[in-house]
């Protein structure tokens, strides 16, 4: 064993340290500046900034529900954020998270309420089955019209979208309608299929659980296993991939269903552990918020954790700083833009690792 | 090294698996009804004087039953001497998450607006016993909820004793021979079916022979659909007068097919009178405000009943306008006959059925 051999085989310590760092030091000057702006423009409106974001915090861990409440908003984000990782990663610009979350979550309720007298432990796993397939059949239109004319997902996802949506909104104003509900929606989910709380007077439920597993799998999936690298060769550039022997298609078919699968598997948890039937309209577009989510992670799984943490906390929070400073919750939305504008310019990140790099050499 | 990373890696995931593991674990007695009890006395001292909060199924600065539910909520804050909370979205989902914050938070009322909300309640309300929750225009149906009923037919009712006898009343412009009225509804949802069965029962307490036209626009929030229901009804089918309860910005778009055909409408919820004027013959007022002001000094005076309570003419929170802006062209006969009809619904001669 040559040396060379050896050293190219050693783990590189402190390159990690330093593309760890670089990323830390990068995500905390880009929070810094977009809470800074919106800082000033609390500041501008004329409110008080220091108490807007104290309440916000205190809105989103001021105490042990609402730690708990703030988990059960990121556990949808995690989902739509992996749903986006694993498609961005094969370079599949899956832009119909939104329609395939609805699908997956109408699919949940269809089994939660149309099959009655089985135990949860067989009831819960047949809906959240039910998401998944739900999620990756809406993908097939696309991947047909890709294989077939090459017609690119960038479009047809986003348009499935549409027809998604408005397909569940058919489906619960005529043969799922539930006469007795307020809303159009479909009739409750049987007891059986609602899954369990991790703590009373929160909605925070096992769904949080199966996020977190999902997204360590994924993990694992695309830095541990064979399949997920040659996905991520295809995202890196799909011709070498195709001459090197990857299957190209495979890979592909398999991101957009997976991103499919795992976003209507985030559906099914939201009907199963928070509304308990499936609501027209439901989703306060979590399929976008998935995809900023990905971006915000720079598409790594692990990464998705933090930046849904990021998201459930703003949007728990947002309403205790609105009722308690009258700073109003779109000041939210425009700190999140900063976040991910500041995260694609990716300015700051080459500075500091050249900075980092001079200081380790 | 190569080892060292793998179980720096090995612990992470040990230590993540750990942490969302962990309330499983140690929430496990919560579930025990004691348990659950006991940590609601800790968040609602109950020395500490009432606190209430609102959580419309909507804004109250837009919809006018929301804005009378906030003018109510505020009255009885001025009255009672509490803080105003009002939590206020028009997102489905955050309707559950304001009023389990508002329960969190150790409000001991919280009083929910809409009948969209029922879910919310109803699945809030068990996980906090000691607080009390009342809902706007739907029975959630707990043990520590109450549904504010109104009833809207007994209004309606009135909007359409009085379509009934005007519609037939040539003298005024464009009003026709046949005894055809419409309504317009946003959806095909009990509270507007309640003041469709009101408008059906006024007119055929009038005169049997009275057709009423309906239709459902699907939405309460589409004005143009509306109107081309309301258009259809007075271009096609004979129809002078059009009821609509649409939902604020649906009723625009009704009273803007009445203004240009030159037809009738009736309005509901606020006073839609003076939209199109000489042309709305009357709006059925529901006064919300009464029925959330009282449900609140229910609440202070220590008499709080879960269930239902309906709010009808006599209780003073559905009745119509005094017909002002159509001046003389409502004869004075036509008044009084109203004025009867009214009466003989306060005192219970006239029961307005309800339907369910």
């Amino acid at each position: 064993m040559t040396e060379a051999k050896k050293k190219s085989n050693k783990f590189d310590f402190r390159g990690l340290l330093i593309e760890t760092g670089t990323q830390l030091l990068n995500y905390l000057i880009i929070l810094s500046i977009s809470l800074l702006i919106g800082a000033l423009v609390i500041f501008l409106s004329g409110k008080d900034p220091v108490a807007a974001y104290a309440a916000l915090w205190k809105g989103a861990f001021g105490n042990r529900l609402k730690i708990a409440d703030t988990l059960d908003r990121t556990t949808i984000m995690i989902l739509a954020g992996i749903a986006g990782t694993v498609a961005f990663r094969t370079n599949v610009i899956n832009l119909g998270l939104e329609g395939q979350l609805y699908i997956g979550a109408f699919s949940a309720a269809l089994v939660g309420f149309g099959l009655t007298g089985v135990p949860s432990y067989i009831h819960i796993p047949l809906c959240l089955i039910a998401g998944l397939i739900g999620g990756a059949l809406w993908t097939i239109p696309v991947i047909y019209l890709k294989m077939r004319w090459n017609i690119t997902e960038l479009v047809t996802t986003l348009m499935m979208n549409y027809i998604g949506i408005r397909f569940t909104e058919y489906l619960i104003a005529f043969p799922f309608k539930d006469p007795e509900a307020r809303m159009a929606g479909t009739p409750l989910l049987e007891a059986s299929a609602r899954l369990p709380k991790l703590i009373q007077g929160s909605t925070l439920n096992i769904g949080f659980i199966i996020a977190i597993v999902i997204a360590i799998g994924m993990y694992w999936f695309l830095f541990g296993s064979k399949t997920g690298f040659e996905m991520r060769m295809v995202g890196l550039n799909k011709d070498f991939a195709a001459a090197a022997g990857i299957p190209v298609n495979r890979s592909y078919t398999l991101a957009m269903m997976m991103s499919g699968a795992i976003v209507g598997l985030g559906g099914a948890i939201m009907v199963m552990g928070f509304f308990g039937r499936f609501l027209g309209g439901f989703s306060s577009g979590y399929g976008w918020d998935g995809m900023m989510i990905a971006l915000l992670a720079q598409n790594h799984p692990l990464g998705v954790l933090p930046a849904s943490l990021f998201y459930g906390a703003l949007a728990n929070g947002a309403l205790a700083m609105q009722s308690a400073t009258g700073v109003p919750q779109s000041v939210v939305v425009m700190v999140k833009g900063s976040v991910v504008f500041f995260v694609t310019v990716t300015v700051f990140v080459n500075y500091i690792k050249r900075r980092l790099e001079k200081w380790a050499a | 090294m190569k080892k060292l990373f793998k179980i720096f890696v090995g612990l992470l995931v040990l230590t993540l698996a750990i942490t969302a593991c962990a309330p499983a674990v140690v929430e496990e007695p919560v579930a025990v009804e004691e348990a659950v009890v006991e940590e609601a006395v800790v968040e609602v001292p109950t020395e500490a004087p009432l606190t209430v909060a609102l959580v419309p199924a909507g804004r109250v600065g837009m919809e006018g039953f929301m804005f009378l539910a906030g003018e109510g909520y505020k009255k009885a804050a001025a009255e009672f001497g509490f803080d105003e909370m009002i939590l206020e979205s028009e997102v489905p989902e955050e309707w559950e998450r304001n009023v389990r914050t508002a329960a969190q938070d150790g409000y001991g009322l919280i009083v929910g607006v809409g009948g969209t909300m029922t879910d919310a309640i109803a699945n809030v309300a068990p996980e906090f016993p000691d607080i009390h929750f009342a809902l706007v225009d739907s029975n959630p149906g707990g043990d520590n909820t109450v549904g504010l009923i109104s009833q809207e037919q007994e209004g309606s009712f009135l909007a359409g004793a009085l379509a009934a006898l005007m519609t037939t009343d040539t003298t005024l412009e464009n009003m026709n021979e046949a005894k055809v009225i419409g309504f317009v509804g946003g959806m095909d949802v009990p509270s507007v079916n309640r003041f469709i069965s009101g408008y059906k029962q006024g007119a055929a307490y009038i005169s049997p022979g009275v057709e009423v036209v309906v239709s459902y626009v699907g939405s309460f929030r589409d004005p143009a659909k509306a109107k081309e229901l309301a258009l259809s009804m007075i271009q096609n089918q004979d129809v002078d007068i059009v009821m609509t309860v649409c939902g604020s910005s649906g009723d625009v778009g009704v009273f803007e097919a009445v203004e240009e055909t030159g037809a009738y409408g009736i309005g509901a919820d606020v006073n839609w009178d003076a939209t199109v004027p000489g042309h709305i013959l009357t709006s059925v007022l529901k006064y919300t405000d009464n029925a959330v002001y009282d449900v609140i000094a229910r609440a202070f005076a220590g008499d709080f009943e879960s269930g239902e309570i309906r709010y009808g003419v006599a209780s003073g929170v559905m009745d119509i306008t005094d017909m002002a802006t159509m001046g003389d062209k409502i004869s004075k006969d036509v008044r009084d006959r109203i004025a009867s009809i009214k009466d003989k619904i306060y005192s219970g001669e006239i029961s307005v059925n309800r339907p369910e």
